[in-house]
């Protein structure tokens, strides 16, 4: 007779092994970290009890910062110190920000990615963000009294290339090992979708603070496909604030005099919109520095001075149920995720566009974390059934310039990750040996209608004549999202290849100037860091080889398999010294050592799922 | 290790299926996220580091050979390709006369019209010419006496569906435009 093991439904078998995981929702007006504890997913409180943290930075002078609620008090009198709504500005450049007249900071115009001046030194969007996760990472780490295996970080499904790295470059700024990055309305369905056990397409309508995303997903025993997605990176609720207060100061013949002006009557706006949800009329009441402002709003004049922001989303939604080819009435249901969706003219257009009452049974502050939350959770392998599985989609198409700058597209939008792409291009000169290639994103035809992610040159290309010359450009979307290209000569001995990652503005060096100030890690030394990492590493991959080799040790001969224990052996030695070098050697020589078993074990899991197949078949 | 399978196995090898141009959609879906479940990187977050290579290669691949199938005319093409008749659209294709002039009549009406009535009558035409070429394709490809002479055939029928393909994507552009 075996034992049952006694453990909680949805947890490891063995509370060792249990690896502390979160899920964390980086939103525009505030962030949220979320875990799975005792099976069940939870938005974590700080001290005071609260799950929400505004997400803004104060830098003050002197030294010294207020992330949060102590921030966001601060903001109308300290407005270009107060960063509000960093995640607008994430891998863009000023050019890129809408509305960069009103806001009252101190850019510093920089290629790529816009930054800004503070009381403490120039800062980056990243650096900011970093700041904000750091926070929650701490956080999460004094509620677990423990240290994190990983972390799961939401972004907008619109988010494009440059935006996904600079969100990944802050959570490793701030000390987070990334897990994954996802798609906040991927996110806002696991966690909707496993908790009412549904099947069949859903639309995710996702109107956040400065973003808007809509997706539409198949879900099937625990499979949830992305069919399709779109957006808009610059549409949110923020917009809403400022169309009310632009109306306001109209109504009242009145001007902003200063940077805290606009703030104050910002803030305003967003207190009467949100009272609006609830009321028919509200008073706007503002302090600005020539003397109070006072309003009444009526809902219907709200609703007037937004609607060409509800109607924008509104073309989003048929543009994606275009590209999914499906019709309204086959959506089964419509999920509201955000902030922005408590407005009733939002829910009201919804309603109309799908014919069926919106489902908001699930918080829309909480709802995106905590579907991060379940995904890190079976990332980490906590998860005992391990039935959950995102297929996403890369929301913009990925293209190249060709000659008249025209957009040649490689990878098309709603691609299911991981995705690569090759295609072969020639030489247009006799005896031309370099290549220029720029990579863009965007759906439009003109490169100069698309963002511009990255631009290398292929050199040493073998003197041909014109044509003759084979270069093959490979594109690869990981299961973050995140691009890389390379480009090779095909047709010469000689092998020309180069691999970038886009880049917005932030050097290696700068990344590791902003690890080296150390605001995440502020009694970390990096050495004892690097140590500590390469350690944790080597012994993850002893411990993974091993389960490898007690599931399918059986592919191996008895040389093999001596061979691979030997290799084992030298990653478990390395580790016990000091060296981090030593210990990275060890692992990669494991690495190459245990290659042609993991291909025979890929192979197996195939077989196995095409065996499967014809089980359910017959 | 028998009948190990490569990445550059075919597609219709990798998802188990007959090399036929009618397939069954449903069943190709459910093989697509049967394989995925097995392979896909979120599998192997904290596996060595051998397998989360091989993981992405074979996700990657699954996903290409699911695209690929999944497409009626990227099917076909596919299937043509196998079988030696090669579809190169910069080889001058050949298309008919009364094929381009039924073209440049649609692109004319599409250019014309005013209302997204006008441009759903005229997504009509185009999609039951789509299934007349798609009922074409079957014959041609799946139930010609001599396979290699049907592929040949077949790429005539499979150039014209990308003419239309491209077609409906302006279609769906104008869509886009009068709707906004």
């Amino acid at each position: 007779m075996s034992l049952l093991q006694i453990s909680e439904p949805g947890q490891s078998p063995d509370p060792h092994q249990r690896r502390v995981a979160v899920g964390i929702d980086l939103g525009t007006t505030h962030s949220l970290v979320a875990a799975v504890r005792h099976g069940v997913p939870d938005c974590l409180p700080d001290a005071q009890g609260r799950v929400i943290l505004p997400s803004v930075v104060r830098y003050l002078q002197g030294g010294g910062r207020q992330i949060g609620f102590e921030a966001q008090a601060h903001q109308a009198q300290d407005a270009s110190q107060t960063i509000v709504s960093v995640k607008r500005f994430m891998g863009r450049s000023l050019a890129d920000i809408a509305g960069v007249e009103r806001l009252p900071y101190d850019w510093i115009d920089r290629p790529g990615m816009v930054w800004l001046n503070t009381h403490q030194g120039p800062k980056s969007p990243v650096e900011v963000s970093a700041e904000i996760l750091a926070t929650l990472r701490q956080r999460a780490e004094d509620t677990f009294d423990s240290e994190l295996f990983g972390a799961v970080i939401t972004v907008p499904a619109y988010f494009d290339d440059a935006q996904r790295q600079a969100t990944k470059d802050a959570a490793q700024l701030a000390g987070l090992n990334v897990l994954r990055l996802i798609n906040e309305p991927t996110a806002a369905a696991v966690a909707y979708g496993l908790e009412n056990g549904q099947e069949g397409l859903y639309a995710v309508y996702d109107l956040g603070g400065g973003t808007f995303d809509m997706s539409l997903l198949r879900l099937s025993r625990g499979v949830f496909e992305v069919v399709a997605t779109g957006g808009d990176a610059a549409l949110g609720g923020d917009d809403f604030d400022a169309a009310l207060a632009q109306w306001a100061l109209d109504q009242a013949g009145r001007a902003v005099a200063s940077a805290n002006d606009r703030r104050e009557i910002q803030v305003a706006a967003r207190a009467a919109k949100e009272a609006l949800s609830l009321e028919d009329q509200v008073v706007l009441h503002a302090r600005l520095s020539s003397g109070d402002l006072s309003c009444t709003v009526h809902r219907s004049t709200f609703d007037q001075i937004t609607q060409a922001l509800v109607a924008r989303t509104l073309s989003v939604v048929r543009r994606v149920l275009r590209d999914a080819k499906v019709a309204p009435p086959q959506v089964q249901g419509v999920v509201l995720v955000g902030g922005s969706t408590r407005m009733p003219a939002v829910r009201r257009a919804v309603q109309e566009a799908f014919g069926r009452e919106p489902l908001t049974n699930v918080n829309p502050d909480e709802v995106v974390a905590l579907g991060a939350a379940i995904q890190a959770n079976a990332l980490a392998g906590n998860a005992a059934d391990g039935e959950l599985l995102l297929l996403d989609v890369v929301p913009l198409s990925l293209g190249l310039e060709t000659m008249g700058g025209v957009v040649e597209r490689i990878v098309e939008r709603n691609s299911t990750l991981p995705v690569a792409k090759a295609q072969d291009f020639t030489t247009y000169q006799d005896g031309q040996t370099a290549l220029a290639v720029h990579v863009v994103q965007g759906e439009r035809d003109l490169v100069a209608d698309c963002r511009s992610l990255a631009r290398f040159e292929l050199r040493g290309i073998p003197p041909m004549v014109a044509g003759a010359a084979r270069i093959r450009v490979t594109f690869q979307v990981d299961a973050d999202g995140l691009l890389s290209v390379q480009a090779k000569e095909m047709t010469s001995g000689v092998e020309a290849s180069v691999t970038v990652k886009p880049s917005y503005g932030l050097a290696d060096d700068e990344v590791a100037r902003m690890l080296q100030e150390g605001f995440a890690h502020a009694d970390a030394d990096m050495q004892a860091r690097r140590l500590h990492e390469a350690r944790v590493e080597a012994q993850r991959m002893v411990l993974a080889t091993h389960s490898a080799l007690s599931a399918d040790g059986d592919l191996l001969t008895d040389d093999e398999r001596k061979a691979m224990e030997a290799l084992i052996h030298e990653v478990q030695k390395a580790a016990q010294g000091d060296d981090p070098q030593v210990m990275d050697d060890a692992v990669q020589a494991l690495a190459q050592g245990t290659e042609s078993f993991a291909a025979a074990r890929m192979n197996r899991g195939i077989r196995s799922a095409l065996a499967g197949r014809r089980i359910e078949e017959i | 290790m028998t009948e190990a399978l490569s990445l550059d196995v075919d597609d219709f090898r990798l998802f188990g299926m007959e090399p036929k141009f009618a397939v069954d959609l449903p069943a190709l879906d459910a093989q697509w996220r049967r394989l995925q479940s097995e392979v896909h990187p979120d599998r192997f977050v904290q596996s060595d580091d051998a397998s989360a290579k091989w993981a992405m290669q074979w996700s990657m691949r699954i996903n290409q050979g699911y695209r690929r199938l999944r497409d009626p005319v990227s099917r076909a093409a596919y299937l043509c390709e196998l079988r030696g008749a090669s579809i190169d659209l910069q080889g001058g294709a050949s298309v008919p006369v009364d094929f381009l002039m039924q073209q440049m009549e649609w692109r004319e009406a599409l250019s014309q019209a005013r209302t997204a009535q006008d441009v759903e009558s005229l997504e009509a035409d185009v999609k039951s010419a789509v299934a007349r070429w798609g009922e074409q394709l079957v014959q041609q490809l799946d139930h010609h006496p001599d396979p290699g002479a049907g592929a040949r055939e077949a790429v005539q029928t499979v150039q014209r569906l990308m003419f239309l393909t491209k077609f409906q994507q302006d279609i769906d552009r104008k869509m886009d435009a009068l709707q906004s």
